[in-house]
């Protein structure tokens, strides 16, 4: 018997539409033991292209977002705009605990697979909905996308230089992710009470919102003291001052380095003006400072002063004596990693934090990120490589009682 | 008074956690857990309070621990129990409380619950269905392990500072900590899985979450795209692969944007119908896809110049009724006019004894029949102390008076 904290999920079966955002979501109940079933049209998830792609050699047009958030998934194919195919699908969810979904609000019903009717006829099912701003309400019709979320919730007027746009991560898809993990505890927690009550539920998540989540103090910043913060670059608005900037320039790239005084900043602060003044590299004023009592509340003519006077210092070091230094003396401080040097992390390499997969048959080895959750005990791997689709057509749905015959049929009306 | 009893229809209802976590990630997480209906004791002291406790903004302009908006935002609904655990009588406390709890959840520096002697090794002798979470940056274990921070240092170890900024330019990084806002709802789901796991061996779990492997899931196509193609991702303003145009664009006003992303010529003409210039659609330039990529940064001159003298709230309905997927960057001051948010009641008024009727927002996701929290604001520092000592525990006043003389609850 396998052990329950091997595959916590594994008790549940999650049917997971077409579409990019539920991607990481459907992928995060794959790794902790669910059966996730994706359905696509035939011919595949268009969602299986999107860039970054492989452009040329074999698996050339391989979406590898799809790739890296498909894995241990099985794949179905069946027209929605079909009544085979929703046939197909009703029976489907007939055996699932959860539907994730991220169709335009509305399209669903308007498939003839109305969550309210699929409730009635399945009591236990969650069915988890994505969309832009929600299932209802004056802007469920609006269209998102990962930039549109981010402007509206907020979160990019905080982000960018001082005097120029706001902009966001150079990471595609991020507003889907949030909203992939946002659904996952929320999914989570309509299963608990459905443990207690046999009811299912439907939830709606709103990719918009989980932008405003990451406000921190903006939005009371407005509602306390009627102050829009914005966006300073790498340094932050505090409302009536500005913190230094944290990213700085060292000999072979850039650190970040938070400069925080009182009692969480004091000690490492003392510790970096001793080192510089070791160095010859500390004017007398800074070394005459007292960390634990520095306000930038009280003296705004500070922040410039100080950026001036460290900045020449963290140039002459590289990021990893910097680094190291830092982790020993409780600074911090860190280097601004590249993608390379993420993947070459020796942290993450001694916590065995990578799995290794092939994407198809013949295709090189590759690293994927390691277990969602990490907990105590537990032996885990990814389970399979991204479906082809229609991969477990024949296994699916045979157990639903198709025969071949019938499966054939549906084939070649090209239901499935 | 008694202690408020969270609603018994609530999924989590019965459960009882104890919040340890400071700053943003871990607390965002507990927060959860109370707003559906879990028994969250948050756990500081005058000595060492939850650092969002000395952020700004206080109410009035008047700094006090009880008075930051930031803090209000993610301890809402939870009950303050004041515990100062540097002194040994706190580790009785601890021990009684971790006897009657489900959950609990640190982000201290690795190593500092043990020099406390509060291992799971020991939190589970005392009670082995006790599920602990701790969650750090970097893990407990490993070179890095004790590398102090906030989510900025964890961004920065896993890209996302190289990641966001113009093209050429110096790397900026993405508003504040941004990894606590990844990994926190891993976190949740972490301890939610941890409770599935319960019901099935009645055994509780240890677990280890790290900001920057959580990070990974986030990055996982580019870490891909980099080991079969040789391609590495970094900062490229708003830039994306699959859109054109795909950015912001000045409108009338100080520091006012408009976003628009387009993903197919369809919208592109629906764009340039929109925005009074039909013509442009068929301009070899930007016909295609292809085309419009090829000539970016024309492509975004051409709009800002179009946008520039628009009302920004006019022009994102105006568009999002031709079909294109466009919004207004918002300011803080705009969140609370939003009219979705509204229907959401995603913003939530609570009355506070010190900072007063404030906001407080709810949560991403609403499940059908179930009435989410907070249903109170966020507690005064010790707030709930006696009460917790006397309802959970089951301390005398004598008892408790005695801790106090201590200075156990400073």
């Amino acid at each position: 018997m396998t052990d329950p904290v091997d595959r916590p999920l594994g008790a549940y079966r999650v049917v997971e539409l077409p579409g990019p955002e539920p991607l990481l979501a459907g992928k995060t109940f794959a790794d902790l033991g669910a059966d996730v079933i994706k359905v696509e049209p035939p011919g595949g998830d268009p969602a299986r292209t999107l860039p970054p792609r492989l452009e040329d050699g074999p698996g050339a047009g391989t979406g590898l977002a799809w790739a890296a958030w498909s894995l241990g998934k099985r794949s179905v194919t069946a027209d929605l705009e079909r009544p085979e195919g929703r046939a197909l699908v009703r029976r489907l969810l007939a055996t699932a605990d959860v539907l994730l979904e991220a169709l335009p609000p509305g399209r669903l019903a308007a498939l003839g697979l109305d969550p309210e009717e699929l409730r009635r006829d399945h009591p236990g099912l969650v069915i988890t909905s994505l969309s832009p701003f929600g299932q209802d309400g004056p802007y469920a019709g609006w269209r998102g996308s990962d930039l549109v979320h981010f402007a509206m919730s907020g979160y990019l007027h905080m982000t960018g230089p001082a005097d120029g746009p706001p902009i966001k991560p150079s990471a595609p898809y991020q507003s889907f992710l949030h909203g992939s993990m946002h659904a996952v505890a929320a999914t989570l927690l309509a299963l608990r009470r459905r443990r207690r009550t046999g009811e299912g539920a439907r939830v709606d998540v709103a990719l918009r919102d989980t932008g405003v989540w990451m406000l921190t103090h903006t939005y009371q910043h407005w509602d306390l003291a009627r102050v829009n913060l914005r966006r300073r670059g790498s340094a932050r608005d505090m409302g009536s001052t500005t913190r230094l900037r944290a990213v700085y320039r060292c000999k072979d790239g850039y650190v970040v380095w938070m400069f925080l005084t009182g009692h969480i900043g004091a000690r490492g602060m003392q510790a970096l003006v001793r080192r510089m003044a070791d160095e010859g590299m500390a004017p007398p004023w800074l070394q005459e400072l007292d960390w634990s009592a520095v306000d930038l509340m009280q003296d705004s003519e500070l922040p410039p002063k100080l950026e001036a006077a460290f900045a020449p210092y963290f140039a002459t070091k590289t990021k990893a004596e910097l680094l190291a230094w830092a982790i020993q003396h409780g600074v911090m401080l860190a280097p601004a990693q590249t993608l390379r040097e993420v993947g070459d992390d020796p942290h993450l390499a001694a916590r065995d934090a990578w799995r290794t997969v092939t994407l198809r048959d013949g295709a090189p080895p590759v690293r994927v990120p390691g277990p969602p959750v990490r907990m105590g005990g537990a032996r885990w791997e990814p389970r399979g490589r991204p479906p082809e689709p229609g991969q477990h057509n024949a296994a699916l749905y045979g157990e639903l009682g198709l025969t071949p015959a019938e499966l054939a049929a549906l084939r070649s009306a090209g239901a499935v | 008074m008694p202690l408020p009893e969270p609603d018994p229809a609530l999924p989590l209802a019965g459960l009882r956690v104890l919040d340890f976590g400071t700053t943003v990630a871990g607390p965002s997480a507990a927060r959860h857990l109370a707003d559906f209906g879990a028994q969250v004791i948050k756990i500081e002291s005058q000595v060492h309070p939850d650092t969002l406790r000395v952020g700004t903004p206080y109410a009035g302009g008047v700094r006090g621990l009880n008075r930051s908006g930031y803090f209000a935002a993610y301890n809402a609904g939870k009950l303050s129990l004041a515990l100062n655990l540097q002194k040994p009588e706190a580790r009785e406390i601890v021990r009684r409380l971790v006897e009657r709890s489900d959950v609990l959840l640190e982000t201290f520096v690795p190593g500092v619950m043990a020099r406390w002697g509060l291992t799971y090794q020991q939190v589970s002798a005392w009670n082995p269905r006790i599920i602990m979470a701790s969650h750090s940056l970097q893990g407990q274990w490993g070179p890095h392990a004790r590398h102090r921070g906030y989510g900025q240092i964890a961004s920065a170890m896993s890209g996302w500072y190289d990641l966001t900024g113009l093209e050429g330019g110096e790397p900026l990084g993405p508003y504040s900590a941004y990894t606590d806002f990844v990994s926190w709802p891993f976190l949740l789901t972490a301890i939610l899985v941890a409770l599935e796991v319960r019901d099935a061996t009645g055994r509780g779990q240890y677990i280890d979450h790290a900001q920057l492997e959580t990070s990974l899931h986030f990055l996982a196509p580019l870490l891909l795209d980099l080991q079969l193609t040789g391609r590495m991702a970094t900062r490229r303003g708003n830039r994306e692969d699959y859109a054109a145009p795909n950015n912001v664009y000045p409108c009338r006003g100080d520091d006012r944007w408009i976003a628009v992303t387009v993903t197919d010529d369809g919208e592109w003409a629906a764009l340039c119908r929109a925005l009074g210039h039909p013509e442009a659609a068929a301009d070899p330039r930007f016909a295609t896809f292809e085309a419009r990529k090829a000539h970016e940064a024309e492509l975004d001159a051409l709009i800002a110049a179009w946008t520039a003298e628009e009302e920004p709230f006019a022009l994102a309905e105006r568009l999002q009724a031709a079909g294109v997927a466009a919004g207004v960057v918002a300011r803080a001051e705009d969140l609370f006019q939003d009219p979705q948010l509204a229907h959401r009641g995603f913003f939530r008024r609570l009355p506070h004894p010190e900072i007063g009727e404030h906001a407080v927002l709810t949560q991403t996701f609403r499940i059908e029949g179930v009435a989410a929290g907070p249903a109170r604001a966020a507690p005064l520092l010790g707030e709930h102390t006696h009460e917790v000592c006397r309802e959970v525990l089951g301390m005398t006043d004598e008892e408790i008076a005695a801790y106090a003389a201590a200075g156990v609850f400073e």
